[in-house]
């Protein structure tokens, strides 16, 4: 039997005034999956995001969430949602415990303080406080208890991450991976950070210019994966027999400015390149995470905001175009 | 209902602070001016008045000197709109758009309450404010006349206070339901406070000098304007009641329709970011 759809959407599109939002995005959300909505800054996450939620209606298209269009019949859906946005809204003059009490008190169900003040405590968080004396991540820590708190079939989760530090954004992954283990309840997770999404999601769909370009397994999307090298060699002069030196199969985008040599290398390939760098001259090297703009550079050849580069062709949304985009990465 | 209830008291919460402090000292306002008028020649000064010629008269509107109820009227309850409405037109003006722009509306209306349920909660909560704001002056108009021996010599009539505070909600409830429907229509505080005083100040000029436009003109300012159906002069001054029917009657519409109309306009809107 099919996994029930959680999220559905058809040719959904929102246009403000002429600007685009998203256009013609179909979405299909299964029961009891986490699912990542990976795409970079201003690529219609939030958009999608606030047009399910029904706080901006739609240009053309349709939504469903667990069987109800959203715009019709909204409320009833929201009893059975919980919403973190990126960037939370505080009351500032209201204690954390006040602000919990007012949001969770608008579902139909009691309140559970026990769970309340278990995640407080888990997450480090004193609730007597007033909202203004908090540091952002403390803000945000309030945001997330008000979502993990109810006992809801879908949670819908905007960046929930930005503004935490590293052990309290482990802390959550734990905690809302345990939630959606124990409970079933799916999870939608927006991000434009793909070692953020993998870590959690099953599924992952990938935005650009509003429209969605792709939806893979984690497993196709942890291909995608590429880190950011940045050698500060010993002398400009180094550069070139540094390009000889390392794996060409496993270096793209190899540049040079000034005394800093910088190149893209897939995830999986590092093994490669590690043996390497001890035949290459340099004095500091700095391995960090590529940005979505690196990967949509690669793999799409276009940057995030959709300008075409290298003269590749531009992506389209066709199955063909994304089946022969699929396979450069897999 | 539980959920409109639970948007009014947390917003009562919060301003309950403004609304004793607002109350307190509007009706020490009161108070003082009862203790003023007390103390001056009333009929000393309707002889000076009777001097003067009757185009300015006119223009000062019908002012029975002689008698408390009239002059405390023409001090203090005519210019309820002017002491109390500024604040509510700045307070319904930030309700909504406030929440807007502190990213704070997303969070509330994420959760299982529809924006009809939001608006009504935040509407209730303002005549909750305005009846409780009108009580308060009023107790202090209350004390002022039962300790002054000229309000007791022309008679304590309670009734007359009793009109004025419905009347005074009802026009004070237009100020603050132009300015919530002008806040669905912008969702911006700063667009929403300037476009509710302009036309609050509009609504006063042309209910207030219609009689001094021309004839043509004269009778569509004075039914467009809310003043023109708020009579403290005459239920409270005069204890005539002739009026006070229709007047409240078209208040009470007045009120509804721009409730209506703002609901209409938020559940249509964009929630910005």
């Amino acid at each position: 039997m099919a996994t029930p759809t959680v999220i559905q959407t058809c040719n959904l599109t929102k246009y403000y005034g002429k600007n685009r939002g998203i256009e013609n995005l179909n979405l299909d959300v299964r029961k009891g999956e986490i699912f990542g909505f990976l795409g970079p800054n201003g690529a219609g996450k939030t958009t999608t995001i606030r047009l399910l939620l029904d706080l901006i209606r739609a240009t053309s298209g349709d939504a469903t969430i667990l069987g109800h269009n959203v715009q019709t019949e909204s409320e009833m859906i929201r009893e059975r949602v919980a919403y973190l946005p990126g960037e939370l809204g505080i009351f500032k003059d209201w204690t954390a415990s006040r602000t919990l009490s007012y949001l969770l008190k608008l579902y139909d169900r009691p309140v559970n303080w026990e769970k309340v003040e278990e995640l407080a405590q888990i997450l480090n968080l004193d609730l007597r406080k007033k909202t203004r004396e908090l540091s952002r991540g403390n803000k945000q820590k309030i945001g997330i208890i008000s979502v993990l708190a109810p006992d809801v079939e879908l949670l819908i989760l905007d960046e929930p991450t930005s503004g935490l530090d590293p052990l309290v954004n482990n802390e959550f992954y734990r905690l809302l991976t345990e939630k959606q283990v124990a409970s079933g309840c799916t999870v939608f997770l927006s991000s434009h950070q793909l070692e953020e999404v993998e870590k959690i999601a099953h599924r992952v769909g990938i935005i650009r210019q509003g429209t969605l370009v792709e939806v893979a397994a984690v497993t196709q999307l942890k291909q995608l994966a590429l880190k950011h090298v940045e050698m500060l060699l010993s002398s400009p002069s180094d550069a070139k027999a540094v390009a000889e030196k390392l794996p060409k199969k496993a270096v793209r985008n190899f540049t040079v400015e000034g005394s800093y040599a910088r190149f893209l290398v897939k995830r999986e390939e590092l093994t490669l390149l590690l043996p390497q760098l001890k035949d290459v001259s340099f004095r500091d090297i700095n391995i960090r995470d590529s940005t979505l703009e690196d990967i949509f550079l690669e793999y799409y050849g276009t940057e995030a905001n959709g300008k075409q580069v290298n003269n590749k062709k531009k992506s389209g949304s066709t199955f063909e175009s994304r089946k022969s985009k699929r396979k450069r990465f897999e | 209902m539980k959920k409109i209830f639970a948007i009014t008291k947390e917003e009562l919460f919060d301003k309950k602070w403004f609304l004793i402090g607002l109350g307190v000292l509007i009706g020490f306002l009161g108070l003082y001016l009862v203790n003023l008028l007390s103390g001056l020649d009333l009929s000393g000064l309707q002889a000076y008045l009777d001097t003067l010629p009757e185009s300015l008269l006119a223009l000062l509107g019908p002012l029975d000197i002689a008698n408390p109820y009239s002059l405390f009227n023409a001090y203090f309850f005519s210019f309820l709109w002017l002491y109390c409405g500024v604040f509510l037109v700045y307070m319904a003006s930030s309700l909504v758009p406030q929440e807007v722009e502190n990213n704070t509306i997303d969070l509330v209306l994420s959760k299982p309450v529809s924006r009809e349920k939001y608006l009504t909660g935040k509407i209730l909560f303002l005549y909750i404010f305005i009846a409780c704001l009108m009580g308060l002056i009023l107790l202090f108009a209350v004390a002022g006349m039962a300790s002054s021996s000229m309000f007791i010599e022309a008679g304590l009539h309670w009734e007359r206070l009793g009109a004025l505070f419905l009347a005074a909600t009802l026009h004070l409830g237009t100020l603050a339901m132009t300015a919530v429907l002008f806040s669905t229509v912008f969702l911006n505080t700063k667009k929403t406070l300037a476009a509710s005083v302009i036309t609050m100040f509009i609504m006063f000029f042309m209910g207030g000098s219609y009689g001094t436009a021309g004839a043509t003109l004269s009778n569509p300012l004075r039914y467009a304007s809310t003043w023109f159906y708020y009579n403290p002069a005459q239920y409270f001054g005069t204890g005539n009641f002739s009026s006070f029917l229709g007047d409240v009657l078209v208040l009470l519409a007045v009120n509804v329709g721009l409730i209506i109309a703002s609901l209409m306009v938020f559940r249509k809107r964009d929630i910005p970011v």
